[in-house]
């Protein structure tokens, strides 16, 4: 970072394979939009650059780099909300048929749907901890929770999932 | 803090928030949970439970960064900034700059100081090819007495200008020196 503060290209160039692919996947996940999550990573690396010059050694980049997407990520979530024109996915149907089994090329898209449906701060603690791979302290510390309240989020959102894609793929999900 | 001992109801809290895979466990029960699901049955089917549903998130892709991303991203990335002179601040080089000069001046005073004088008086052997005077060029070189202007170089004395005597008819010439004067010479 100290380097990237000086204007070194190398280790802007470096910065920016390590990080990209992580934030990107974060803000995607959180937002349900690809498109959405470029611009928060564009967004993401413009403020990298402008604290590098200041950077302390002692912080934790990725906790900071996380913790920054998701800010930018719940502004843009803040705004779909206010605005007229709301994306929101579609209401999913609590009520699945049983007798109907998902195709495998349907398994994808609708465990992503079901995703994108769980509440606001269970997604994000299951990007952060399940998809971005990040400990629960670290996860805790990014949502500015306890690491109690965050293994509630988590065990909820899990049991969301389960509840809702049992019905529609049992021979995946098991007894 | 670590519990003393893995239970089943804590392994199903573990597993309903973290899954199946033991990396995503808490370091601190992770090798106790290993413990228990490899000697508990019961502890295995739950952990197989929660392998099923980490298989289906797992089927979720995440997308690429695009290539124009990336190129949006380094076109702001900050560029190097280039000094003129070393040092940090321009107090920095204007103390360089002085510095610079001051040592110049003083190789230069040091120079001056140390050049070798030139030797103005001659060398004894010089005088000594001088020897006496024998002829009237010797006294010319010598005598500064204005008595001695008798004696002058014959430069042709039919010139009226030179004003010389009337000529001798025997000495006669052009170049005819005449005898000098025998006077004193003053050294």
């Amino acid at each position: 970072m100290l380097r990237v503060g000086r204007g070194d290209g190398d280790a802007c160039r470096l910065l920016v394979e390590r990080h990209l692919g992580r934030v990107v996947a974060f803000a995607a996940r959180v937002l349900g939009s690809p498109s959405d999550a470029e611009d928060v990573a564009q967004e993401v690396f413009a403020r990298v650059w402008t604290s590098a010059g200041g950077w302390q050694p002692s912080a934790r980049f990725t906790t900071w780099l996380h913790r920054v997407a998701l800010n930018l990520c719940l502004d843009r979530l803040a705004r779909r909300r206010e605005s007229a024109l709301d994306e929101a996915p579609e209401p999913v149907d609590p009520c699945p048929t049983p007798a109907r089994r998902l195709e495998e090329a349907e398994v994808t898209r609708v465990v992503g749907r079901e995703i994108a449906a769980l509440p606001e701060r269970q997604r994000i603690a299951l990007a952060l901890c399940h998809y971005q791979g990040l400990r629960n302290d670290e996860a805790a510390e990014i949502m500015e929770i306890t690491i109690e309240a965050l293994e509630s989020l988590l065990a909820r959102a899990r049991r969301t999932l389960r509840a809702r894609l049992q019905p529609l793929a049992p021979e995946l999900l098991g007894a | 803090m670590a519990p003393a001992e893995m239970t089943l109801e804590r392994l199903r809290r573990l597993l309903d928030a973290y899954g199946a895979r033991p990396r995503s466990w808490p370091e601190v029960e992770r090798d106790a949970a290993r413990e228990l699901i490899a000697r508990s049955p019961a502890a295995r089917a739950l952990c197989d439970a929660a392998a099923a549903l980490d298989a289906l998130l797992e089927r979720v892709p995440a997308p690429e960064p695009s290539p124009v991303l990336v190129g949006r991203i380094l076109a702001t990335a900050p560029r190097p900034t280039v000094l003129p002179f070393p040092g940090r601040s321009g107090r920095s080089r204007r103390r360089l700059v002085a510095a610079v000069g001051l040592a110049a001046a003083a190789t230069l005073a040091i120079w001056l100081m140390r050049r070798p004088e030139t030797d103005r008086t001659l060398e004894p052997a010089a005088l000594a090819e001088l020897g006496d005077y024998e002829t009237p060029t010797d006294a010319l070189l010598a005598a500064t007495d204005p008595d001695t202007v008798e004696v002058v170089p014959a430069v042709g004395c039919d010139d009226p200008d030179v004003a010389c005597d009337e000529p001798d008819a025997s000495e006669s010439g052009p170049a005819a020196i005449r005898q000098p004067v025998q006077k004193e010479i003053h050294a």
